[in-house]
């Protein structure tokens, strides 16, 4: 671990191979202070890697960088000072090791060079300076094919000005229309070719223009000494319009690169949007890795304990994947990259790119190439880390909203508890209170009452005790339904006995009330669970009883189609709004019209939990002072058949 | 009554629920002893000679199910069994295992005291008489003859069978399995919709009101049980 009031060391590094030196020479003061260090590219419009070489060379330089230790960081921007300055800010960083060239470009002479800026706004941080090699900048080529290639650009160029001086020879234009010409193979060759032959497009233009056009002709002297001034601007002009020209060249290819990676981040974020769940979201992007690089695939996201177990994975098996857990947890506990290509675990078959967001790290991106060694370029490296920046966001943010929507639940669960125990302590309170305060009158003075009177205490003691039977069955039958030990037992049931029994049960609540029954003629047996469906008729019986006036009937009808049996209770009582009629089988939902009566808010919806567990329905109406409730059965299976026998002997 | 001065013995581990029983049985003459577990219940059985057991399911030291399997090897006390209204298959269990009856927790003292006096009656009883009369209905085993309020009932065979088992055990609850078994044999003893049939046939042919039956109630979950009023 480093030092944590600590020194922090920014190393800038550049595409030359002198880039090499300096990223050692910060390796060793990293060292020696204990420091973090970064290593630091800043690409620029106009010094932006074109070459191929160059590109390679920084690229060589980046991952030295990063072996040694250091965190890479590229950064876009016009001025390298700026946004080094900038960067420095940012990362607190305390002091920056940079190469010096030895020579001094021309445009330091005003613009004052990169050194010179960064120092001037450095505010007091420690710049070590490091004297550059005379190096030259590009190195041999030794490269047969490639010397050819190189060449190549030269010879188009001088036949290009070969062309346009015939060209002009040809048409006879004055002397200005021929300078004007003279521009196109500059203008070319800066275009397709880059600096080096556009100088020459511009020196070998005004020789030409010189030795075939200016009198005298076929000489190298001028007549008029004007001509040596229209040469110089000409020179100028071309060489100008050449750089210019390079330039854009870069830029168009720097902007192709950078479009290119953002339009692949940009694709598999538009993927990752779509996806709901953390499985879709890993899938895609190994879908899109696999897209982009030649390589296996395995994300591996912890579990509950911690452990990280691949989540998704291309095709390759896993198992067979060779992942190595102790590099992968380091990956992933240090949020760095490992294994092959990396400084740690450099001898693995696989890379480790660790799923980072600003909070935690999420889990690890593993690659394995089809052929080893896995091997990527800057670019790759930097679209991978891209990717894994962007699934750790889409997976951190979906992970966020479960625990979000776990919290809700929680509270869901809460505020439910809550009410059970409000309804429960209430419910049970009540009737203990009167059983109770009876009893206690019976045991201290049972002299003083009248045996009606006592008749009567006894009565409430039996009606209170009733009442806790009651809300314990209802507790009981929740509990149950909701734990899911709820089974049903079906066996083929009448529903005339299921009646039958609700009535003898509810006989004592009941006693004189006026039921109704209307029953079809041979109604079919239905395959049913009778005790839950008894339960689910006495408590709807029962509030037809409770909520509504005891002089009133109450009409019970059975209804029976091909495909289901209908039961409804109807009662004459207060209709129920629309509103209502769905949350009334919610748990605890009572009407605030109800208040008075005692209930818990259990009954409809032990009798939905157990409806539904049947493959019924169960709901409530009501018009014109009728309140009916009902429920379906659908007859899953036809009842077996009977042969019956004649009566007699 | 002959079943006065019966002997009752309580197994069961809730000393309120045995206090409580025996200070109402002791009421009504019945000599009581008490057992708080199973193995004590086993050995009480032996020893004291009981006329009946009232048996809890829920015992501390062992199933209910297995004293009741154990009592039944050697003795044919009539036995109630007090069980709690979640667990109907321990209640079919029990019955099925030889329990005469069974009483739900909570109970009202009567219904259980009712339950007493049937048992103990079933088990003195010897010989069924050859005519029985329930209320209205009348049942002539000599001529197979049904009648009710006096108007003869064409049954059919199985039937008759059916109902006059019902009423041989009346104020006992049979089981499904029971019944099935006794009336269409072993192999039928899975097929509960033949008993659901019948029954209703029988009671279209001797309730007045076949939904609320006088002479055969269901126990839900159970069985059916033949009540006499007389």
């Amino acid at each position: 671990m480093y030092n944590q009031a600590s020194e922090k060391i920014l190393v800038c590094v550049g595409p030359s191979p002198f880039s090499a030196h300096v990223i050692r020479a910060g390796k060793k003061i990293a060292d020696a202070l204990q420091a973090e260090w970064f290593a630091v590219y800043v690409e620029t419009q106009q010094f932006s890697s074109t070459d191929e070489k160059l590109y390679e060379q920084l690229d060589n330089n980046l991952r030295l960088a990063e072996s040694l230790g250091a965190e890479i960081t590229i950064l876009y921007g016009k001025q390298i000072a700026h946004e080094l300055l900038s960067f420095v800010e940012r990362k607190n960083i305390t002091q920056i090791v940079i190469g010096k060239p030895r020579h001094a470009k021309f445009s330091e002479i005003w613009k004052g060079s990169l050194v010179d800026n960064i120092v001037r706004g450095s505010n007091g941080i420690s710049v070590h300076l490091l004297p550059g090699e005379s190096t030259p900048y590009k190195t041999k080529i030794s490269n047969p094919f490639r010397k050819q290639h190189r060449l190549l650009p030269y010879l188009f160029t001088v036949l290009l000005v070969v062309f346009t001086t015939l060209l002009n020879m040809l048409t006879g234009f004055d002397h200005v229309n021929i300078a004007l010409l003279f521009l196109l193979p500059v203008l070319i060759s800066a275009a397709y070719w880059g600096r080096g032959p556009s100088i020459l497009a511009s020196v070998l233009s005004v020789l030409s223009f010189d030795i075939f056009f200016i009198p005298p002709v076929l000489s190298i002297t001028v007549e008029d000494l004007k001509y040596l001034l229209s040469f110089a601007i000409f020179l100028l002009v071309a060489v100008m319009t050449g750089t210019m020209a390079n330039r854009l060249r870069a830029q168009a290819s720097v902007s192709k690169r950078r479009e290119a990676r953002t339009a692949a981040l940009y694709a598999l974020s538009r993927k990752i949007v779509v996806e709901t769940d953390i499985e879709g979201i890993l899938n895609t992007v190994i879908n899109v890795i696999a897209e982009t690089i030649d390589a296996e695939t395995t994300i591996l996201l912890p579990d509950n304990l911690g452990i990280l177990k691949p989540m998704a994975y291309s095709s390759c098996n896993p198992k067979e994947f060779g992942i190595n857990d102790e590099i992968a947890s380091w990956a992933f506990e240090h949020g760095k990259s490992a294994g092959c290509g990396t400084n740690t675990g450099e001898k693995e078959n696989c890379l480790y790119i660790p799923l980072k967001t600003e909070e935690k790290n999420i889990g690890v991106l593993v690659l394995k190439s089809y052929h080893p060694p896995l091997r990527l370029s800057t670019e790759q490296n930097r679209l991978l880390e891209a990717f894994a920046n962007l699934t750790a966001i889409a997976v951190f943010s979906l992970q966020l909203s479960a625990e979000a929507q776990q919290a809700r639940n929680l509270i869901q669960s809460e505020k439910l508890r809550t009410a059970l125990f409000n309804s429960i302590s209430h419910e049970l309170r009540t009737p203990l209170a009167s059983i109770m305060g009876a009893v206690t009158s019976l045991l201290e003075e049972g002299d003083l009452y009248t045996p009606s009177e006592r008749n009567t205490l006894l009565q409430t003691i039996n009606e209170g005790a009733l009442r806790m039977n009651r809300l314990v069955k209802n507790l009981i039958d929740m509990a149950r339904l909701e734990s899911g030990m709820m089974k049903l037992k079906s066996e083929w049931c009448d529903i005339q006995e299921i009646i039958e029994v609700t009535l003898r049960k509810l006989n004592s609540v009941l006693r004189d009330r006026k039921i109704e029954i209307s029953l079809p003629e041979n109604m079919p047996l239905i395959n049913v669970d009778f005790v839950l469906i008894e339960q689910v008729i006495t408590n709807l019986i029962d509030n037809a009883h409770k909520y509504s006036s005891p002089e009133s009937k109450i009409d019970i009808i059975v209804k029976t189609t091909p495909d289901n049996i209908t039961f409804l209770i109807k009662n004459l009582g207060n209709p129920i709004s629309e509103e209502n009629r769905k949350r009334i089988f919610d748990k605890f939902y009572r009407l605030d019209s109800n208040r008075h009566i005692t209930g818990t808010g259990l009954g409809l919806s032990i009798c939905k939990g157990i409806i539904e567990a049947h493959g019924g329905e169960i709901w409530a109406e009501g018009k014109n002072n009728k309140v009916i409730f009902a429920f379906s059965l659908p007859f899953n299976q036809s009842p077996p058949n009977i042969s019956l026998e004649s009566e007699g002997e | 009554m002959q079943d006065k001065g019966a002997r009752v013995l309580i197994i069961d581990d809730e000393s309120q629920i045995r206090r409580m029983l025996k200070v109402a049985l002791t009421a009504h003459k019945y000599h009581i002893n008490e057992a708080p577990t199973g193995q004590d219940g086993l050995n009480q059985a032996a020893l004291f000679h009981p006329d009946l057991i009232i048996l809890d399911l829920g015992l501390p030291d062992m199933n209910g199910l297995d004293v009741l399997r154990e009592l039944r090897e050697w003795t044919t006390v009539p036995i109630i069994v007090l069980s709690v209204r979640e667990s109907e298959n321990d209640k079919v269990a029990a019955l099925d295992l030889g329990a005469d009856d069974y009483v739900t927790k909570p109970f009202g003292m009567g219904e259980l005291l009712a339950r007493i006096r049937v048992a103990i009656r079933h088990a003195v009883k010897s010989d069924t008489e050859p005519v029985i009369n329930c209320g209205s209905l009348t049942i002539d085993m000599a001529h197979r003859q049904v009648t009710v309020d006096k108007n003869e009932i064409r049954l059919t065979p199985t039937e008759y069978d059916l109902l006059k088992h019902l009423i041989i055990h009346a104020g006992k609850v049979l089981t499904h399995r029971q019944l099935l078994k006794a009336i269409w044999g072993v192999d039928y003893q899975q097929k509960d919709h033949y008993l659901r049939v019948y029954i209703r046939q029988i009671r279209r042919k001797i309730e007045k009101d076949p939904t609320r039956p006088e002479f055969i109630i269901t126990e839900p979950g159970v069985g059916y049980r033949f009540t006499s009023k007389t």
